[in-house]
C-alpha cells in the first residue's frame, strides 16, 4: 500500500474521529447546559457564594473565647452593628435588633455584666462546636452561649 | 490543529460538568463518615438477628454501609428532608425540592438526577432502570431480584440513608442550617462520634426483646419515622413554634449537672420516663425585654442530657424501622420474582413494540405449542437465542452466570449447536421451524417447554441484534425457573387478564365470644388471641394493626410492643385495661388490597363493680332503720347485661353465703345501677334499677358482699374487718368505695360517707337526709386524697372534675408529685379554711381552653354546682344557693424545697386569712421554694394574690385582679415578673429587698400605686401604666438600697421620704428616667451617683405635682401645682465622686433651708455637673460645700426666685469649695453665684449672668 493511501486512510479516520468528537462534544454540551439551568446549581451556586462570605468573614477569633471577648468588647463600645457581626450571618441582622433593643432598654450593661461572669461551663457539642453556659450567683444557668467553627476557622457566634 | 482545539473544548466542557458535580455540599444530617455507616451497620445486625430468612452477610452489610455513604453525594442531600406534618420537603431558596419520601420513591427524578438525558427517556426510549445514578426503591427490588444483587444492596443502603435521615428533627421540621462545617445542627454534630466501633443499638434492642417494625410499604415507613422525629422532638430553631404543635413539654423540673449548676429542664413523659426536651435557663433582664423574640430554649446543656435522650430514642427508631426496611425489601423481592412487575415495568417502548411485534407475529404464524409458558420466560430463550447468551437465572440468588461460563452441561460452544440440556442434562431437541417463524422478515424461532438454551443459534437470527433499549438485553431476561425457563413458542396465548379483583379478610378475635356485653366486644382477658383468613386463595400476605387509648376522649395510640409477622394468620396481644381498634388488610399475590377489617374491643378485667352499701338503713325508726340498699358501677364503657349476675352476702367467718341474689337488667357504660332491699321505696325520691331481698343477708350476719357472674367473683367488698369496713350506724352513712378503679377487696378502698358544705339532696321515707350517694359519684370520690395527704404520685384528669379537697385540707409530700390535668376543676370547702401544703412537687397544665381551676367549694362558675344547693345568684333575692367570697379557703402553699409548675390556672376565692409571719395571707404561698406561673389568672383573694417569700421562679403572662392586698408580694429571692396584666387590686405590687428580680413588660390599671419597692430595687423595664390608672402612676420606692443599682428609664421613679445609696454603693441613672418626689423627700446619696442623660432625653428630678414631666403622675389632673421646695433635693455626701450629665433639677430645695436647702448639694464628696438644667428650686439651686475638686460647665440656673421675694441663690459655694466653671447662663434668679472667702474657684470663661438676676455674684465682681 502506497503512502498516499495510508494518508487518505488516515484522512478518513481522522475526519470520523473528530465527528464523533463533535458528536460527544455536543451530548455534553446539552447535559452541562441543562445543568446549568437546574435548582441544585443555582442551590450550588448560592451555597458557593455563601461560603465565600464565610471565607472571607474575618470578624471573630481563632478560640470560642476570643470571639466571645470580641463580642463583649463591641457590647461595651455600645457598638451593637459590630456586635452582631460576630454571629453566623443568617442571625446577624436579628440579632443587631435584638442588640438594639436591649440598648434602648439600657439593658447592655446588665447583659455584659452577664457575658462577663467568670466560671463558665465550657463544653464540646462536637469537634467544632461548643458552648458556654453561665450560671449566676446561685450556680443557676441563666445562659448557654453556643460558638461554632467557620470554614476559615474563625469562631462564629450561634446564637444566645 | 482543528483536533487538538475540539479536544480541548471537549475536555473543558467534561471537566466543568464533573467539576460540578463534585463540589461539597453540606446539607448533611447524621454524619456519612460516621453517623450513617454506624446506623446502617446496626440495621443490618438487627434484621439478621430478627429474622431466619435472608440473613445478611458481613459482605451484605458493608455494601449497605457503602450506600448510605454514597446517597449524601453532590446535591442529593436537598431531597433529604421529609416534613409529614405538611407533607412538605426542604423549602430553601425559593424552591420547593422532593421530599425523602418522594425521593425515594422517584425512580425517574433519581434517574435524571445528573440532567444527562430529560427524565422523558426513562421508561420509554431507555430502560427504567438503566441510570447510573438511580438509587430508588424499586431499583433496590428490581436489582436484587433480577440483576446485580450487589447493586440492589448498595441501592437499599440509599434508602436506608434517607430513612436514618428521616429520625433526624432538623430534617423532618424543615430546619436546615448554614451548610458549613460547624455551623449546623448540635444534635447532628453531637451523633457525629457515633460511629461502626462505638454504637451499640442493635445489641440493646436485642437484649431488650424488641423488634423491628412491620409496616406494608417504604411510604408507611417514611411517614412513621418523620412523624415520630417531628412529634417528638425539637430542632434547633424549631422549639416550641407555632408551626407545629408537637412535642410538647410535660412538665418542668430542675436537675443539678455534673458541675453542681441548676438547670431547668422541660421533660416530655413518655411510657412513665421522663424525657428531657429542652433545658430554660433563668432568663436575665436583658432577655426578658426582647418579649417574644427571646431564645428562652436549648437542647444542648453540659451533661448532654437532651441530645443522650434524643439519640437513644431516635438511633432506636432508625434500626427498628431500618430493619423493618430490610424485610420488607426481601419480601418485595420474592414478590417482584413471582409477579415480574418490576421487570415488565423496566421496558422500553421499543421494548414493548417488540414484545407486541413478537406477539403477534407468533401467534399469527404459529400453532399453539404442546407445552407454553408465561410470555416472561418465552423472551429468556428468545433472546438467549438471538444474541447468543446465556439467560440468568433470575431466581437465583447468584449473580448472573457470566457468558458461556458456568454451563457445566455444554458440551461445545460451537454456534451451531446452540441448544443444550437444562441442568438435568437432557437434550429435547429444538423444533425444526426455530429458524423461520420468529422473524424480523427471515427468521423464526420456537423452542419447547424443558429446554435451556446456551450458545448461538444459526440461521439468520442470531445475527440480529436489537439496538439497545428496543429488545430485551440479556440481563433483563427473567425466567420462572430453571427447568422450564427457557420455553418459547411462537404462538404464546393470550396474556391472562391482570388479577384486579381485591381479596377479603375476617379479622376475629377469640375472647369476643364471651363478651359481657351486647353491643360490643367487652372482655376481660388480658389476652388477645386473633385469626386473620379469607375466603380468597391467593392471599400474598395480611397486615394488622393495632391502635390503643385509655378513654374514649384520648387519642389513639400504636399499642406498645406489637408485633405481626404479615404471614402469619394468627397474632396475640397482651393488653392492659383500656380501648382497643385492631385493623386487618390482606394483599393478594397480585397486589390487590382487601377493604380493611376493624374490630373494637374493650378490656376490662372488672367492668361492673360495688360502689356502695347502705347497710345501716336510712333512718332509725323500726321502718327507715331496715331501709338497706346496694349500689353497682359499670367502670367500662360498654352497657353490660345483668341477667347472668348476682349479688351474695356472705358471713365473714366461714363465709358461708346468707344471702345470694340474682340480678337483672343492664347497667349502662359508666354508670350506677341501684338495688333496694324488699321495696322501691327505701329511696323514695329515686327509681331503683332492681328491687330484691338484701335486708335477710345483713340480719343473717352477711357483712361481705359479693358480686359474682355464673359462679365467678368479679368482686367483693373486703374480709377481716370484723363486721362492715366502713359506713356508721348511728348516722346511718353508707360504706363507700373511694375508687372504683381500685381493688374492691383492700380495705383502705372503702371510707364512710362524708361531706361538708355540700348539701344532702335524698331524703328517706320519713323525710330525714340520706347520709350517701345513691345513684350519683361517692362523697370520697371527689376527694384528691381521701387521708388527706398524696400517698402516692397522682394525675388528676378532667374526666373526673371536680375534686374536693376537705376541711383536713391536702398535703403533697416530699418526692410526691401532684400532676393537674387540662380542665381539672378543684374546689375547696370553706370549713377550717383549708389549704393546699406542697412539698414535692405540683403541675398544672391547663391551657387556655381548658384551665386549671382551683376555687370555693361555693363557686358555680366553674365545675357546676358541686355543693348541690342550686347557682349562685347574688341578684336573686329568694336564691338560697351559697356564693363564694375572698377567702373562702387558705391558699395553695409551697413549702420549702416544694415546686410548683402552675400553666394556665385559675386561682380564685382564696386568701383566707390564718395566723403567720408577713406575706403568708395569700392564695398562692411560696415560702423558700420555687414556683412558676404563667397565663394563670390570680382572682378574688382577701389577702395578697401571690406571694413569694425567698422564692425563685417567675410569673409570666398573667392576669391579677380584684385581690384584697397586692396581687403579687416579693421578699427577697429571685422572680421574673414579665408580661403580665394588674387591675383593680387593692394595693399595687409590693417588692422588697429583692435586686436579683425582674418586673419587665407588665401592664397596671391600679387604683392605689402600680409597684411600691422597699429597699434595693429589682431590675425594671418596659412597664405601663395604662390609661383609667386611678393612682400613683409610678414605682413607689422606699427605706435604702443596699447594693449598687442602676435606674433605667421606665414607669417614673416616686421617692415617698427619703431613699438612700450609702457610702461606698454607686448608683446609676440612665437617660429618660423621671424621679419624681413626694413633699419633703430626698434622694440621699452617701457613696457616688452618675447620672447619664443628654439633651433629648433628660434625666428629671421633679416634684411629684409636676406634670410637665412624666405626665400626671398623682393622678390628680391640675387640682394641685408644683411650687418651689417641694422636695428637698438631692444630697452628695462621703468620698465619692458624682456626675450630672443632662440632668434637670426642679422645685427642690426644701420648705426650710435646714432640709438639704438646695436642689443639688455636694458636700465634701467630689462632683461634676454639666449639660444640665437646674431651675425654680428654693434656696439653692446647687450647694457646693467642701474641699473636694468639681466642675460645673454647660448648665443653665434660672427662676431661683418666688413670690415672697425672698433671695434664693442659684448657686452658692461654701467651706473650701474648688471648683472650675465654664459656659454657665443664669437667668432670673435672686442671686446668681454666692462664694465665701474660703472658696477656689476656676473661670474657664463663658459665665453668662444678665441683668435679670436680682444679685449678679456676691461678692460683686465675682467674674470679672
Amino acid at each position: 500500500m502506497v503512502w498516499k493511501e495510508y494518508r487518505t486512510i488516515f484522512k478518513y479516520f481522522l475526519q470520523v474521529l473528530l465527528l464523533v468528537a463533535f458528536g460527544s462534544a455536543v451530548i455534553f454540551g446539552i447535559g452541562y447546559w441543562r445543568y446549568y439551568g437546574s435548582p441544585d446549581y443555582k442551590e450550588l451556586k448560592r451555597l458557593e457564594e455563601l461560603r465565600d462570605k464565610y471565607m472571607a468573614d474575618t470578624y471573630g477569633g481563632s478560640t470560642p473565647e476570643e470571639t466571645l471577648q470580641l463580642f463583649i468588647d463591641a457590647l461595651k463600645k455600645g457598638d451593637t452593628e459590630l456586635a452582631s457581626k460576630y454571629f453566623v450571618l443568617d442571625k446577624q441582622s436579628d440579632w443587631q435588633n435584638k442588640l438594639e433593643k436591649i440598648k434602648s432598654g439600657s439593658l447592655l450593661a446588665s447583659m455584659i455584666g452577664d457575658l462577663s461572669r467568670p466560671n463558665k461551663n465550657k463544653y464540646a457539642i462536637s469537634e467544632g462546636q461548643v458552648a458556654f453556659d453561665v450560671v449566676n450567683d446561685k450556680k443557676e444557668l441563666i445562659l448557654t452561649i453556643s460558638l461554632g467553627r467557620g470554614p476559615n476557622g474563625i469562631w462564629k457566634i450561634l446564637g444566645m | 490543529m482543528e483536533n487538538s482545539r475540539n479536544v480541548k473544548i471537549l475536555t473543558g466542557v467534561i471537566g466543568g460538568g464533573v467539576l460540578f458535580l463534585s463540589i461539597p455540599l453540606f446539607i448533611y444530617a447524621y454524619d456519612n463518615k460516621t453517623t450513617h455507616p454506624a446506623l446502617t451497620q446496626e440495621i443490618g445486625r438487627f434484621y439478621s438477628a430478627s429474622f431466619n430468612e435472608n440473613k445478611l452477610t458481613a459482605e451484605d452489610i458493608m455494601l449497605l454501609m457503602q450506600g448510605s455513604d454514597d446517597e449524601d453525594v453532590g446535591t442529593r442531600p436537598l431531597r433529604h428532608f421529609y416534613d409529614p406534618v405538611h407533607d412538605d420537603g426542604l423549602h430553601i431558596s425559593g424552591v420547593d425540592w422532593e421530599s425523602s419520601k418522594e425521593w425515594a420513591s422517584d425512580t425517574v427524578s433519581q434517574a435524571a438526577y445528573d440532567e444527562k438525558r430529560p427524565a422523558s427517556l426513562y421508561g420509554a426510549t431507555l430502560p427504567l432502570f438503566s441510570s447510573d445514578t438511580d438509587f430508588s426503591w424499586e431499583r433496590a427490588v428490581y436489582e436484587y431480584a433480577w440483576k446485580d444483587k450487589k447493586r440492589g444492596l448498595v441501592t437499599l443502603g440509599h434508602i436506608l440513608h434517607l430513612v436514618e435521615d428521616a429520625t433526624v428533627p432538623d430534617h423532618t421540621r424543615n430546619d436546615p442550617h448554614p451548610p458549613f462545617l460547624y455551623l449546623g445542627s448540635p444534635y447532628e454534630g453531637w451523633a457525629e462520634k457515633f460511629n461502626p466501633e462505638t454504637i451499640h443499638t442493635a445489641d440493646s434492642l436485642i437484649s431488650s426483646g424488641q423488634r423491628p417494625s412491620v409496616l406494608t410499604s417504604i411510604d408507611s415507613y417514611f411517614d412513621n419515622t418523620a412523624n415520630y422525629s417531628n412529634n417528638n422532638f425539637f430542632s434547633k430553631d424549631t422549639i416550641l413554634i407555632a408551626k407545629y404543635s408537637a412535642p410538647t413539654v410535660t412538665h418542668y423540673g430542675t436537675e443539678v449537672d455534673s458541675n453542681g449548676m441548676l438547670t431547668k429542664f422541660g421533660f416530655e413523659k413518655k411510657e412513665n420516663v421522663d424525657i428531657h426536651l429542652v433545658k430554660t435557663p433563668l432568663l436575665p433582664d436583658w432577655k426578658l425585654i426582647l418579649g417574644s423574640d427571646t431564645d428562652q430554649y436549648e437542647i444542648v446543656d453540659k451533661d448532654y442530657r437532651i441530645l443522650t435522650d434524643y439519640w437513644n430514642l431516635l438511633s432506636q427508631k432508625a434500626v427498628i424501622n431500618g430493619a423493618g426496611v430490610v424485610k420488607l425489601f426481601f419480601d418485595e423481592v420474592e414478590k417482584e420474582k413471582q409477579t415480574k412487575t418490576l421487570w415488565k415495568k423496566n421496558r422500553t417502548w421499543f421494548g414493548k413494540a417488540w414484545d407486541w411485534t413478537t406477539d403477534t407475529i407468533s401467534s399469527f404464524w404459529s400453532s399453539p405449542p404442546l407445552d407454553t409458558v408465561k410470555t416472561d420466560t418465552q423472551y429468556a430463550g428468545l433472546l438467549t437465542a438471538i444474541s447468543g447468551q446465556n439467560s440468568p437465572d433470575p431466581t437465583s440468588h447468584d449473580n448472573p452466570p457470566e457468558i458461556g461460563q458456568n454451563e457445566p452441561q455444554t458440551g461445545s460452544s460451537s454456534p451451531t449447536e446452540g441448544v443444550e440440556a437444562a441442568s438435568g442434562g437432557q437434550v429435547l431437541g429444538l423444533s425444526t421451524t426455530a429458524s423461520n417463524q420468529l422473524n424480523f422478515g427471515t427468521t423464526t424461532t420456537e423452542v419447547q417447554s424443558g429446554l435451556r438454551i446456551t450458545g448461538f443459534l444459526s440461521g439468520g437470527l442470531g445475527a440480529f441484534t436489537p439496538p439497545e433499549g428496543v429488545g430485551p438485553s440479556l440481563a433483563d431476561m427473567p425466567s420462572e425457573n430453571s427447568q422450564v425457563s427457557t420455553s418459547t413458542s411462537t404462538t404464546t396465548p393470550p396474556a391472562p387478564e391482570p388479577d384486579t379483583t381485591p381479596p377479603d379478610v375476617l379479622l376475629t378475635i377469640e375472647e369476643c365470644v364471651q363478651s359481657f356485653s351486647s353491643e360490643g366486644c367487652l372482655v376481660p382477658a388480658s389476652t388477645l388471641h386473633m385469626e386473620l383468613s379469607s375466603v380468597s386463595s391467593d392471599i400474598e400476605s395480611y397486615s394488622l394493626s393495632c391502635k390503643t387509648k385509655k378513654r374514649p376522649s384520648d387519642a389513639w395510640l400504636s399499642c406498645d410492643n406489637f408485633s405481626y409477622d404479615g404471614h402469619a394468620t394468627s397474632s396475640v396481644l397482651t393488653a392492659t385495661e383500656g380501648l382497643y381498634e385492631l385493623t386487618a388488610q390482606a394483599q393478594d399475590i397480585a397486589g390487590n388490597e382487601s377493604p380493611e377489617s376493624l374490630k373494637d374491643v374493650e378490656v376490662n378485667s372488672s367492668p361492673v363493680v360495688l360502689n356502695e352499701v347502705a347497710w345501716a338503713g336510712m333512718g332509725n325508726s323500726a321502718t327507715t332503720s331496715k331501709d338497706v340498699w346496694v349500689e353497682l358501677y359499670n367502670r367500662s364503657y360498654s352497657a353490660v347485661n345483668l341477667s347472668e349476675w348476682s349479688l351474695s352476702f356472705l358471713r365473714p367467718a366461714s363465709l358461708d353465703i346468707a344471702l345470694k341474689a340474682e340480678l337483672h337488667g343492664t347497667i349502662p357504660g359508666r354508670s350506677f345501677f341501684l338495688i333496694e332491699g324488699e321495696t322501691d321505696d327505701v329511696l323514695p325520691d329515686i327509681l331503683a334499677d332492681e328491687v330484691t331481698l338484701l335486708l335477710e343477708g345483713i340480719l343473717a350476719g352477711g357483712t361481705i358482699v359479693s358480686l359474682e357472674k355464673n359462679g365467678t367473683t368479679f368482686d367483693r367488698t373486703p374480709l377481716g374487718c370484723y363486721g362492715w369496713c366502713a359506713g356508721y350506724a348511728p348516722a346511718r352513712s353508707t360504706m363507700e368505695r373511694i375508687d372504683p378503679d381500685s381493688e374492691g377487696g383492700n380495705a383502705s378502698n372503702w371510707g364512710t360517707y362524708y361531706e361538708e358544705d355540700i348539701a344532702r339532696t335524698h331524703t328517706s321515707r320519713e323525710g330525714e337526709e340520706v347520709f350517701g350517694t345513691p345513684k350519683a359519684r361517692n362523697s370520697l370520690n371527689f376527694l384528691v386524697a381521701p387521708t388527706g395527704v398524696l400517698e402516692a404520685d397522682k394525675t388528676l384528669a378532667k374526666e373526673n372534675s371536680p375534686y374536693v379537697v376537705n376541711r383536713s385540707g391536702l398535703i403533697v409530700p416530699d418526692g410526691k408529685l401532684l400532676t393537674l390535668g387540662p380542665g381539672v376543676v378543684i374546689k375547696i370547702i370553706s370549713a377550717g379554711s383549708p389549704e393546699v401544703t406542697v412539698r414535692g412537687k405540683l403541675i398544672s397544665q391547663g391551657t387556655v381552653a381548658e384551665p386549671v381551676v382551683v376555687t370555693s367549694i361555693f363557686d358555680d362558675e366553674y365545675g357546676g354546682d358541686t355543693n348541690k344547693d342550686g347557682l349562685c345568684s347574688p341578684s336573686d333575692a329568694s336564691s338560697t344557693a351559697r356564693c363564694p367570697v375572698p377567702g373562702s379557703w387558705a391558699r395553695i402553699n409551697v413549702a420549702r424545697g416544694g415546686i410548683g409548675e402552675l400553666a394556665g390556672t385559675i386561682i380564685r376565692f382564696g386568701g383566707g386569712i390564718s395566723p403567720g409571719p408577713f406575706g403568708r395571707n395569700a392564695s398562692i404561698l411560696c415560702d423558700g421554694a420555687n414556683i412558676g406561673i404563667s397565663d394563670s389568672t390570680v382572682e378574688y383573694s382577701a389577702g395578697i394574690g401571690t406571694s413569694y417569700i425567698l422564692c425563685q421562679g417567675n410569673i409570666l403572662g398573667s392576669l391579677f385582679r380584684h385581690n384584697g392586698l397586692q396581687p403579687v408580694l416579693i421578699g427577697g429571692g429571685s422572680v421574673a415578673v414579665s408580661g403580665n396584666h394588674f387591675e383593680h387590686n387593692a394595693v399595687g405590687m409590693s417588692i422588697s429587698e429583692s435586686p436579683h428580680s425582674s418586673i419587665v413588660n407588665n401592664e397596671f390599671l391600679e387604683d392605689t400605686y402600680a409597684v411600691e419597692v422597699i429597699n434595693t430595687p429589682p431590675a425594671f423595664s418596659s412597664n405601663k401604666i395604662l390609661d383609667g390608672s386611678a393612682g400613683i402612676k409610678g414605682v413607689i420606692l422606699k427605706g435604702y438600697s443596699t447594693e449598687n443599682y442602676s435606674f433605667m428609664a421606665d414607669m417614673p421613679y416616686i421617692v415617698e421620704s427619703a431613699y438612700t445609696f450609702s457610702d461606698g454603693l454607686f448608683a446609676s441613672i440612665g437617660k429618660g428616667t423621671i424621679f419624681k418626689f413626694m413633699e419633703n423627700s430626698e434622694l440621699a446619696i452617701a457613696g457616688s451617683l452618675t447620672v447619664s442623660g443628654d439633651s433629648e432625653n433628660p434625666i428629671v428630678f421633679t416634684s411629684i405635682s409636676d406634670d410637665e414631666f412624666g405626665g400626671d403622675t398623682n393622678a390628680n389632673g391640675a387640682s394641685t401645682t408644683p411650687t418651689l421646695g417641694d422636695w428637698r433635693g438631692i444630697s452628695i455626701t462621703g468620698s465619692g465622686n458624682s456626675l450630672f450629665d443632662g440632668a434637670t433639677v426642679r422645685f427642690a430645695g426644701g420648705r426650710f433651708q435646714q432640709y438639704n436647702g438646695a436642689g443639688i448639694k455636694v458636700e465634701g464628696a467630689e462632683a461634676t455637673i454639666k449639660n444640665s438644667v437646674i431651675e425654680k428650686n428654693k434656696n439653692r439651686g446647687v450647694w457646693f460645700k467642701g474641699t473636694n475638686p468639681g466642675m460645673i460647665s454647660d448648665t443653665i440656673f434660672r427662676d431661683h426666685k418666688d413670690e415672697t421675694g425672698e433671695n434664693y441663690m442659684a448657686l452658692l459655694f461654701s467651706g473650701g469649695a474648688s471648683t472650675t466653671l465654664q459656659n454657665l447662663v443664669f437667668r432670673n434668679n435672686g442671686t446668681a453665684v454666692l462664694s465665701d472667702e474660703s472658696v477656689s474657684l476656676t473661670n474657664n470663661g463663658g459665665i453668662d449672668i444678665d441683668a435679670s438676676n436680682d444679685i449678679a455674684t456676691v461678692p460683686p465682681g465675682l467674674f470679672p
